[in-house]
């Protein structure tokens, strides 16, 4: 039952992961698009270009690492412990957020960082399909051979992503420090 | 305290324990002996509800334990298992204090238990309490491990195997160092263990099992003595009377005679003293008050437990 359910999840998403960002942005135009006919969604800016499938295909990105990081994070508690805790009288849910989802966290943290780390490199193809930010810059320069333009994208994005990935990696080791 | 009667428990057709009885009276040490895959630690955990029994009824302090909530009845009973189970993530202090915790007891008694419960394995509160798990040595986690499953002064104590994982020597000192804390609390305590030597020292009365079912239930003399079957006679055989020597002080047997050479410990046991004899090749060997013969020794065994009580 429990493998079950972890194939239904899983299968899709390592697929999902198999299919070039830009390919998912032109995938994604078609339904995109005609979602944005909808009053609400064409309220917001969801349109076949523009952030609205940069910002999808990101998110779909970053489900697999965190959903495989969760997994085997939860499945890494050693059976032992839930045995000592369920023998000491604690109910599911108690071994849920008092033993197993604090053993598994730091795991769930690295998933975190890696999604973290691929989406902020992810983000400069949105520039291609119109969803700006720093990969406009990129794409510009690219362009018009200018390495001055490429540059003004590519330094604050590698800064911006040593630091989150810094940040995370400080996190996790604190986290970790009473574990070892 | 603890009844079981008529208990079994299947798995897909193999029956673990065949059709069990037992009665376990208040401040009672019992323990069940066996090899392994005889139904012990089965036996065991259909007393806290780990694992659901097949047929027969169980009762907990004259409760059916049907009638209780799984939570509750564990929350009430200690339980100690081999692999310890402590914790890694959190210190020595939030470990001891879980049951407490869980039976919500207000933070001031909690902290005080939980300094006692240190006290009372033998380790100092100003050292220990902030620890974490892996910074302890392996008696010093399965010292953490009783007090863990003390915490919540539960009358019952459920130990599987607790000392199995410890090398031989703190293995002997972690059981000596328990039946001191057993002779201060008093728990009723059910024991499973496959080490006959640790069996014969620690229990009150011994209960042999085999393939799921109890072959003799009975004081660890008269187990040795007077072994229902040769199934129980070999599993004895060759360290049954040296075992049972280690239940007795030698200060007991001491005659007013004296003797010359080194003293014997006065919290020697009788095994320690025939290791003596032995060694020194002496029949005599002298000890605080007197001393030790090879013949009361000899004695010792046939007269054992009769005389105490």
């Amino acid at each position: 039952m429990r493998k079950k359910l972890e194939n239904a999840v899983m299968v899709p998403l390592s697929i999902l992961e198999t299919i070039p960002s830009l390919s998912l942005f032109a995938i994604l135009l078609v339904p995109l698009a005609n979602l944005g006919k909808l009053s609400f969604f064409k309220s917001i800016g969801v349109s076949g270009i523009g952030w609205a499938p940069a910002f999808v295909a990101l998110t779909l990105y970053t489900l697999l690492p965190i959903g495989r990081n969760t997994l085997v994070g939860f499945s890494s508690v050693d059976k032992n412990i839930i045995e000592a805790a369920k023998g000491m009288g604690m109910n599911k849910k108690e071994i849920l957020f008092k033993i197993e989802f604090p053993l598994a966290f730091p795991l769930i943290l690295t998933g975190i960082r890696i999604a973290l780390v691929q989406t902020i490199g992810g983000a400069v193809l949105a520039g291609l399909v119109g969803g700006g930010g720093l990969g406009s810059f990129v794409f510009l320069g690219l362009a018009e051979a200018s390495p001055d333009l490429i540059l003004l994208g590519v330094i604050p994005i590698v800064a911006i992503t040593l630091l989150m990935d810094g940040l995370l990696k400080a996190a996790y080791k604190m986290l970790r420090r009473n574990v070892e | 305290m603890i009844k079981l009667s008529n208990v079994s428990k299947s798995y897909d057709g193999h029956e673990a324990v065949k059709n069990i009885s037992l009665h376990v009276k208040k401040g009672e040490f019992i323990i069940l002996l066996g090899p392994s895959g005889c139904g012990k630690s089965t036996t065991l955990r259909l007393i806290n509800k780990m694992i659901e029994r097949s047929s027969g009824e169980i009762f907990v302090q004259d409760e059916n334990i049907d009638s209780i909530k799984e939570e509750t009845l564990r929350k009430n009973i200690g339980y100690v298992i081999q692999s310890i189970g402590l914790f890694p993530h959190m210190t020595v202090a939030m470990n001891i204090a879980t049951v407490p915790l869980l039976k919500k007891w207000d933070k001031k008694r909690i902290e005080e238990r939980t300094k006692e419960m240190l006290g009372l394995v033998g380790l100092s509160p100003e050292m220990y309490l902030k620890k974490y798990p892996h910074e302890l040595s392996g008696g010093e986690a399965q010292r953490i491990g009783v007090a863990r499953a003390l915490a919540s002064e539960p009358d019952i104590l459920l130990m599987d195997e607790p000392f199995g994982a410890v090398d031989p020597i703190n293995r002997v000192r972690l059981q000596k160092e328990f039946k001191e804390i057993q002779k201060k609390l008093h728990k009723t305590v059910i024991f499973v263990t496959h080490d006959v030597e640790e069996a014969l020292f620690l229990g009150d009365r011994i209960c042999i099992m085999r393939e799921g079912e109890i072959i003799q239930v009975d004081t660890p003399s008269e187990i040795v003595l007077n072994p229902k079957d040769e199934f129980i006679r070999d599993f004895f055989r060759g360290e049954g009377a040296l075992s049972l020597l280690g239940r007795y002080n030698a200060k007991d047997f001491i005659e007013e005679i004296p003797a010359t050479g080194e003293l014997l410990a006065e919290n020697a046991t009788l095994k320690e003293a025939l290791s003596e004899i032995i060694l020194r090749q002496s029949e005599r060997i002298p000890m605080k008050g007197g001393s030790i013969s090879l013949e009361a020794i000899m004695e010792a065994t046939w007269r054992g437990d009769h005389e105490k009580d």
